[in-house]
């Protein structure tokens, strides 16, 4: 399984893959809603521990690997201001089969809420 | 080597957790007995607006989680780690 992880503060722009055997494309993409607790908000500010973030991305894909075999996957996470409606994360799993890569990607996200450093760290509210 | 020869351990203040510590970093001495008990007690002696810290953070130490029971070794770089909400 190939891996490419990037952690970058532009806005993610990630081409689909090109075709090679696989039987199954599933990208996820977790974008910044407009609203933080309830209130109204215009971005989103996150920071990252990268080199351990990376690392951490590559452990779990790894791990997860094993169970839910895919071909590749990539992940783009963004740090820095990211305003309501851009994504936050991509990530996309080429299988040869759907249920592998719709599991990896599941199971990665609920790993990367958990074991990856990267925070928000604050909401900008709309009025400002 | 004792601990007040020994190479400091570096404590870096991750996400969250650096405004409430009021700098990116510190060093803090590397206890004799390396425990991360000791640890706790010398990092909140030197900072004490730490004394309050989330309840389920971590130390990392290249760029790898600690289990609990790891030992500190002089000059270590430590990160602590808040809860993360990426994604």
């Amino acid at each position: 399984m190939t891996l490419d992880i990037i952690i970058q503060a532009e806005p993610i722009a990630l081409a689909p893959p090109p075709c090679e055997g696989e039987g199954a494309v599933v990208r996820f993409e977790g974008r910044v809603r407009g609203e933080e607790k309830g209130r109204p908000i215009r971005a989103l500010i996150y920071e990252a521990y990268q080199p351990m973030a990376v690392r951490q991305m590559t452990t779990i894909l790894h791990e997860l690997g094993k169970s839910h075999p895919c071909l590749s996957v990539r992940v783009r996470h963004r740090i820095g201001e990211i305003a309501v409606g851009e994504a936050a994360i991509v990530v996309e799993a080429t299988a040869l089969h759907r249920a592998e890569a719709f599991a990896l990607v599941t199971a990665f996200m609920d790993r990367l809420k958990q074991d990856v450093p990267i925070w928000k760290m604050r909401a900008i509210p709309r009025e400002s | 080597m004792n601990a007040t020869s020994s190479p400091p351990l570096r404590v870096l203040f991750l996400g969250p957790l650096r405004e409430q510590a009021g700098c990116p970093q510190a060093e803090v001495p590397c206890p004799g007995d390396g425990t991360q008990a000791s640890f706790w007690k010398a990092l909140r002696e030197k900072i004490p607006a730490l004394e309050s810290l989330p309840g389920k953070l971590r130390l990392a130490r290249n760029n790898e989680f600690l289990d609990s029971a790891a030992l500190l070794n002089p000059g270590d770089e430590i990160a602590l780690i808040p809860p993360v909400s990426g994604g």
